[in-house]
């Protein structure tokens, strides 16, 4: 049953995502053969400037478009499925109904996973298509990895290099996790509006997700600050003890907290929802 | 002894705290029989219906779908036609009844596509471009192309004109199966009267009368529908 509800809950955002997300691709091609022929738009170098900033502008107001139609596709998929007349099918349905919201939220990882890989393909796109004066920005991108393989190969010592390895799987897992914490909490804020509020349900709904957004905020900034403190601290306290390997450990440590932190937010925004869903779903 | 098609319990849900919509509700209905569920507006039939499809959770009491305690497995023998369209209007009859077809194995496509075609609605019209009476229609050849166990109809003749309710009705008849049953909830009484088997008439969450349509008109002399405005005037 869940390979069903998938099929339509994809169905319905690939509809319109689709043509968002070969936008995207066409923009950094036209961008990229924009870098490329600059000079045929103005002789003038001062106006280059001008002009280059001019395609970075129209790029990321693309990709940030995408990034949004995104959120809206899937915001509208779970609303009008689940708290519009439409519930009264759904919910109606031989189908679990922890199956329907497991189906929404796999729905929404796999268009948010899809979501950054345009963009990052559109970069590339970009990168690889400028002309070589203006490789700055993808020379800095390969010195960065190369320095990064240097000091893999170089400074960390053989027998830790196994646990690097792990340290690069914790950051994937921490992207995989982020990706499933937006739809996750997108779905929690708008099951919240709509179960809980009488009246103005969308206008609930978008208070909800603009006071999460500003919460979500502080608690960046909070946070940011608490490990920089804490990166002090412990340089301070072990400095005599602080070399490469101690602080790959520190970091190793904070990476997997933050992915068991992570981890249960998401858990916690699920089931709240799903609580919500079976008590206090009251279609009109 | 046959189990009941459906039978509810001390039935018991309230929307707001001390205002019961439904209170202490007991129900019981047989196969094979046409229940007309009647009474004011929110006197808790729809209620009631969303109940039993899983709609709505009981505050307390218990609901049985053939000896089955209600379940998302009890979906399975429940056909729900609720008052108002449920469909996503981007999508296409044809659409549609691949959906019913994906998600239930009773799903009779044959009988589906034979109704549309008495009634001249085209398979590949979007949703949102037919009429209002005729998406109710199109929910009602869905709802009754099943071969479900109890058909759940919460005011299927509303808002469409006589003709059509008059092929609602026969449709209702025609195509649900002889083991099956069907409560309708309606305002419409004189209309449903000649196709239902029994009533009840519902009033502050409970049933306060009930019978055999049949036996009720022999004994009082009265059609339903004169019997239900002298009881709730």
């Amino acid at each position: 049953m869940m390979k069903k509800c998938f099929k339509y809950d994809f169905s319905y955002v690939i509809k319109t995502w689709w043509l968002a997300a070969v936008s995207l691709v066409l923009i950094s091609f036209g961008a990229g053969w924009g870098f490329r022929n600059i000079t045929l738009y103005s002789a003038a170098p001062n106006r280059h400037f001008i002009l280059e900033y001019g395609l970075i502008v129209v790029y990321i107001i693309a990709a940030g478009a995408l990034g949004i139609l995104t959120q809206v596709l899937l915001s509208i998929r779970l609303y009008t499925n689940f708290y519009s007349d439409e519930g009264y099918l759904t919910f109606t349905l031989p189908v679990k109904r922890s199956t329907l919201l497991k189906s929404k939220v796999l729905c929404g990882f796999v268009f948010e996973l899809l979501t950054a890989l345009t963009i990052i393909t559109s970069i590339v796109i970009i990168l690889a298509m400028v002309p070589s004066e203006h490789k700055e920005y993808f020379n800095l991108l390969q010195e960065t990895i190369c320095e990064f393989i240097q000091w893999f190969i170089l400074d960390i010592p053989n027998s830790e290099k196994i646990w690097f390895i792990l340290y690069l799987f914790e950051m994937f897992l921490i992207g995989i996790l982020a990706l499933l914490g937006i739809c996750t909490t997108l779905y929690m804020l708008i099951t919240l509006g709509a179960t809980l509020v009488k009246k103005f349900k969308i206008g609930a709904i978008i208070g909800f997700i603009v006071g999460a957004d500003y919460v979500f905020s502080i608690i960046s900034v909070a946070a940011g600050i608490s490990f920089t403190l804490w990166i002090d601290a412990a340089s301070y306290l072990f400095e005599d003890k602080m070399n490469v390997t101690t602080v790959f450990w520190i970091v190793l440590f904070m990476f997997f907290a933050l992915i068991v932190i992570l981890s249960t937010v998401i858990t916690l925004f699920v089931n709240i929802t799903q609580g919500l869903i079976d008590r206090k779903l009251n279609l009109q | 002894m046959s189990v009941p098609v459906i039978e509810c319990k001390n039935l018991c849900k309230s929307y707001k705290k001390n205002f019961p919509v439904l209170d202490s509700f007991d129900f019981s209905l047989e196969g094979g029989k046409i229940m007309g569920l009647l009474g004011p507006n929110g006197c808790g039939k729809s209620t009631f219906l969303k109940l039993i499809s899983g709609l709505l959770i009981a505050d307390s009491g218990t609901i049985e779908i053939c000896g089955i305690n209600r379940s998302e497995e009890t979906n399975k023998l429940i056909s729900y036609l609720p008052e108002r369209p449920y469909f996503n209007s981007k999508m296409t009859v044809e659409e549609m009844i691949r959906f019913f077809k994906t998600f239930y194995d009773d799903f009779d496509e044959l009988t589906a596509y034979k109704m549309l075609s008495d009634m001249s609605i085209d398979s590949k019209a979007q949703l949102k471009t037919l009429s209002k009476g005729t998406k109710e229609k199109v929910q009602l050849i869905l709802v009754m192309s099943r071969r479900a166990k109890l058909f759940l109809l919460d005011e299927p003749i509303g808002g469409v004109d006589p003709a059509a309710r008059d092929y609602i009705l026969r449709t209702i008849i025609g195509n649900y199966s002889e083991d099956a049953s069907v409560i309708i909830t309606t305002h419409l009484i004189a209309d449903i009267e000649p196709i239902i088997d029994n009533f009840a008439f519902m009033k502050n969450g409970k049933i306060f009368m009930s019978g055999v349509a049949d036996e009720v008109r022999e004994n009082t002399g009265k059609s339903l529908d004169v019997l239900f405005r002298e009881v709730f005037k």
